[in-house]
């Protein structure tokens, strides 16, 4: 045997540790396993009730010893029966980047537009919608109005309790509502319940420091399981609108604070999921299992982590559900069948994205120029080449198709896209400038914006003659600028020409319509119509519904011909579904027509977080459990 | 030397302090505020109780004042989008990953940069060098956020090969989470080392004192090692702090690319939506540790180079 043979020479050695490092790490780099079931931390399931398990066979027994398989139910770890197509409990969990706010309050009665990922889990709403966006019964069971139509009384369910054992009562409603109307709270929230929206009586008063908290129209009625809620002016919507009134549990809000729920230590619960991990970055949910039975998810966790790009991190396999926004998005998954497969649009929260105009200055106090503008807005072209037909549809009004008193149809006409007819108007109008200047609210970008607010500058540019300068300006600052008010209230706003959008806070035209009631009563936008004002006013208490309707579709006719707004798309935004996600919320609906879970979403309000499961097909699909 | 460093510490008093009022001054004279109504208007008594309660009916010079008298006693106030959560606690539970990707990158990227460049001075003008000075002219002038780009789209999303962050400190992630961030963000570090080490190299090699250590009959291996090297690391100290700096809080791309709650992240975040108390312990962390790694810098002058002393010495 000669040296060469045994020895490895210093070249070969540093060969055989580089591969050993390479092979190492990819190695290490490689995908996970699937995720083993959380054995130990899931309590056990109790036995099934409804179809005892099938004792093992005698007469043929197995030739191996291995465990006969079970022949029943399978029931989750808080004793939910799953669907026969379901994953075992183990996969029964729902990957999401939650909703991409940063923020740490887990419940919209606690604080709005900082909330974080899987918020609105933790209660159960007063009411509720189904997937068709019809109003069914949450905690509140039942409720009823009086003659005057003033004071509505809510009988709460008996059978809901929170996750410390106690039940769910009129007073945790009472404590919610006062701690949302009192100024130390400084809720961001308070126009929903305020005069004009909620209407409940003294709200603005109480928020003004003027009444203290115990005068508010809310209140314990005979006994534990009645609520009062009294309002200043008749609001029929009433009960639409509490599908947002979720309860903080008033002994947890007392000693620990609005926030109590981002806390697992603190976190108390009477809906499905109940806290189990949370920082900034992720949240982690299990199901509640002091939960009312109808209320127990088929899911065992739900887990949320905010990725700055959700769209890369379902490409990539880590989430189960995203939304698509863009250009680029878009021809992503047109271009890739497997995800188009997974595609599906969604009426979102029915959202239009319209540009305004400052009608208090010159040029856009004339109607003419303006009516001039809104001729050259070509909403088939945009549809049909920038955003696609699958993500929104032409605008010719506010309400979107399948909105309550929607009339796009019978309004098509009024802002039709006419360069002759415009260029007409706006040699009538007597108007000369050279330039203007459109800005965009920066999140609009996210939807199409730059493409769309510079189709619409070329065209006019084009047709006009006149230079449209499109600048882009953050969220923040465009709604501190387009909000800005002088000291005696007057609009002091230095957006004359934007776009911006709005959808929906509850299914009501009242809440749409009222957002376009001008600044004189306290909305965002200068045009003040009176008559426009007024049919809202009329038309908010009545409870006629064909002649309520009959009133708003006669406001919203008003608001298209005066043309303070051009209305260019309803949005459809599309969603990507896992095909493992299924339950009932998923299934086309009347409203929401094709697969997915509507508006809002994947949550308490809609009863869809208690819906939902994930079939047996997920390995085909699921690499990891993040 | 301590009276220097003593001087140079109280220095850092004075800049912080600066640093502080001025970033107050921006903040609350930016447009905007963080508690800006995103769709409807608040009445004006609810935004009253809103300002109230974050302090921000005051001047700005009056809560810079509020927050230097907390600062000194470790109050840094709490984050008004974490209302459960101290600022300093929020920094101790993310600078971790960014500490470690800071680390990861410039651990493999500095002593490959150096090596790299060394490689390609002594093999000058051959293929070698060229193919070296290629890459390093690509890994430098390319911006990060295109090989980002490139990184999710081949080995994310494509191959499958590694991960997006999945919300955890990066220190509890497996490798797939760390590997391809701490490999992106290295990249750039290795074309301008090489590049810097090549160039200094190069006047190394060229000096008086090579030539006679080769002369005096020395090894060319000893040559390099004990006489280029040694001068070379004054050029290479220079360099290391705001590199050190940069990776440790410079990260910012690649932890929102990947989704890694680190730092860089937050701080992003907290200029979006208008964070007061993240914007400022952020800025000045940041500062403190630029001004510290230039005092150790200048530290290290005096033990690799003996001509170099600070304080007044002769």
């Amino acid at each position: 045997m000669n040296r060469q043979e045994t020895v490895l020479s210093r070249r070969q050695m540093l060969k055989l540790l580089s591969l050993g490092a390479g092979g190492a790490l990819l190695a290490a780099c490689a995908p996970a396993t699937p995720a083993a079931p959380p054995a130990t931390e899931a309590p056990t399931a109790p036995p099934p009730t409804e179809a005892p398990t099938a004792p093992p066979p005698t007469e043929a027994p197995t030739p191996t010893p291995e465990p006969t398989p079970t022949t029943g139910p399978r029931v989750n770890s808080v004793g939910k029966v799953l669907p026969d197509d379901a994953a075992p409990p183990e996969q029964q969990v729902y990957v999401t980047a939650g909703q991409g706010n940063p923020g740490q309050f887990m419940d919209i009665s606690a604080m709005v537009y900082n909330r974080g990922a899987l918020s609105d889990l933790y209660g159960v709403p007063l009411t509720r919608i189904n997937k068709d966006f019809e109003l069914v019964p949450g905690a509140a069971k039942e409720w009823k109005v009086s003659e005057d139509g003033l004071t509505w009384t809510f009988t709460l369910r008996d059978d809901i309790m929170w996750s410390d054992d106690t039940p769910l009562t009129a007073d945790d409603f009472v404590a919610t509502f006062r701690y949302m109307a009192d100024p130390k709270s400084a809720y961001d929230f308070t126009w929903y319940y305020s005069k004009g929206s909620g209407n409940i009586k003294n709200f603005d008063e109480v928020v003004a420091g003027k009444l203290p908290v115990e005068e508010l129209g809310v209140r314990k009625g005979a006994n534990d399981y009645e609520l009062i809620v009294e309002t200043g002016e008749v609001t029929p919507y009433l009960p639409r609108l509490f599908m947002f009134a979720m309860p903080l549990q008033a002994k947890a809000l007392a000693a620990h604070g609005p926030a109590y729920n981002s806390n697992p230590a603190t976190c108390v619960s009477c809906g499905p999921f109940i806290v189990k991990e949370f920082s900034p970055t992720r949240v982690e949910v299990v199901a509640n299992p002091k939960a009312a039975d109808d209320i127990k998810p088929f899911l065992e966790r739900m887990i949320a982590v905010p990725f700055p790009d959700s769209f890369q991190a379902y490409q990539a396999g880590q989430l189960d559900f995203t939304g698509v926004s863009n250009a680029a998005q878009v021809d992503a998954v047109l271009n890739d069948p497997q995800l188009s497969a997974q595609a599906t649009p969604d009426v979102g929260d029915f959202r239009t994205d319209y540009f305004f105009f400052d009608v208090t200055k010159p040029p856009f106090d004339n109607l003419k120029f303006r009516q001039a503008l809104s001729h050259l807005l070509d909403r088939e072209s945009i549809v049909k080449f920038i955003t696609k037909p699958l993500l929104a549809r032409p605008a010719y009004s506010f309400l979107a198709p399948g909105f309550p008193a929607a009339n796009g149809e019978a309004l098509k006409d009024i802002q039709r896209y006419d360069p002759e007819l415009a260029k007409k108007l706006y040699a009538e109008s007597g108007v000369k400038v050279d330039k203007l200047l459109l800005q965009m609210r920066g999140d609009l970008e996210g939807y199409f914006g730059k493409e769309i607010t510079q189709a619409y500058a070329d065209s006019i540019k084009q047709n006009l003659g006149i230079e449209v300068e499109v600048k882009s300006v953050p969220i923040k600052d465009y709604m501190a600028d387009l909000l800005k008010r002088t000291p005696d209230g007057k609009p002091d706003t230095t957006i004359d020409f934007g776009y911006i959008s709005y959808g929906m806070d509850y299914l009501d035209p009242s809440n749409m319509l009222t957002v376009m009631k001008g600044s004189d009563l306290g909305g965002r936008h200068t045009w003040n119509n009176k008559e426009y004002q007024d049919l809202l006013a009329k038309a908010g208490p009545m409870t006629d519904i064909e002649e309520r309707t009959k009133l708003y579709q006669q406001a919203e006719k008003l608001m298209v011909e005066e043309c303070a707004f051009i209305f260019c798309i309803h949005r459809t935004p599309v969603n990507l579904w896992k095909p493992y996600i299924k339950g009932a919320p998923m299934e086309p609906g009347k409203v929401n027509l094709n697969r997915g879970v509507a508006w809002p979403g994947v949550s308490a309000m809609n009863g869809a977080a208690s819906e939902i499961y994930i079939a047996n097909n997920v390995l085909e699909f699921r690499k990891s459990i993040p | 030397m301590a009276r220097y460093i003593l001087g140079r510490l109280a220095g850092l008093v004075f800049v912080l302090l600066s640093v502080s009022f001025l970033t107050f001054f921006l903040m609350y004279n930016t447009p905007g505020g963080p508690f800006d109504e995103i769709n409807q208007p608040l009445s004006p008594e609810a935004k009253a109780n809103m300002m109230r309660k974050y302090g921000l009916d005051q001047p700005f010079y009056v809560n810079w004042w509020n927050w230097i008298t907390k600062a000194v006693q470790g109050d840094f106030g709490i984050s008004y989008y974490y209302p459960n959560t101290r600022v300093i606690d929020l920094f101790s539970k993310y600078w971790g990953s960014s500490l470690m990707l800071g680390f990861l990158s410039v651990a493999w990227s500095f002593p490959l940069g150096v090596v790299l460049g060394v490689i390609a001075a002594l093999k000058r003008n051959t293929i070698v060098d060229q193919i070296i000075t290629t890459i390093a002219l690509v890994t430098v002038t390319v911006p990060i956020i295109s090989l980002i780009f490139f990184g999710i789209a081949i080995f994310v999303i494509g191959l499958k090969w590694f991960g997006f962050n999945n919300g955890q400190p990066l220190y509890q992630q497996p490798p797939n989470a760390w590997v391809l961030p701490a490999f992106i963000f290295g990249l750039g570090t290795v074309g301008a080392l090489a590049r810097y080490t090549r160039s200094g190299m190069l006047d190394v090699l060229g000096q008086d004192y090579i030539r006679t250590a080769r002369a005096k009959g020395l090894s060319r291996a000893v040559v390099i090692m004990k006489h280029a090297m040694r001068n070379m690391l004054i050029p290479l100290v220079t360099v290391f702090g705001p590199v050190l700096a940069n990776a440790i809080t410079g990260s910012t791309f690649v932890e929102i690319a990947f989704a890694i709650p680190g730092i860089g992240r937050f701080f992003l975040e907290s200029i979006y939506t208008r964070d007061y108390p993240v914007i400022i312990f952020t800025v000045i962390i940041a500062a403190t540790m630029l001004t510290i790694s230039n005092l150790l810098i200048d530290i290290a002058y005096t033990l690799i180079d003996p001509r170099v002393r600070l304080g007044g010495g002769h």
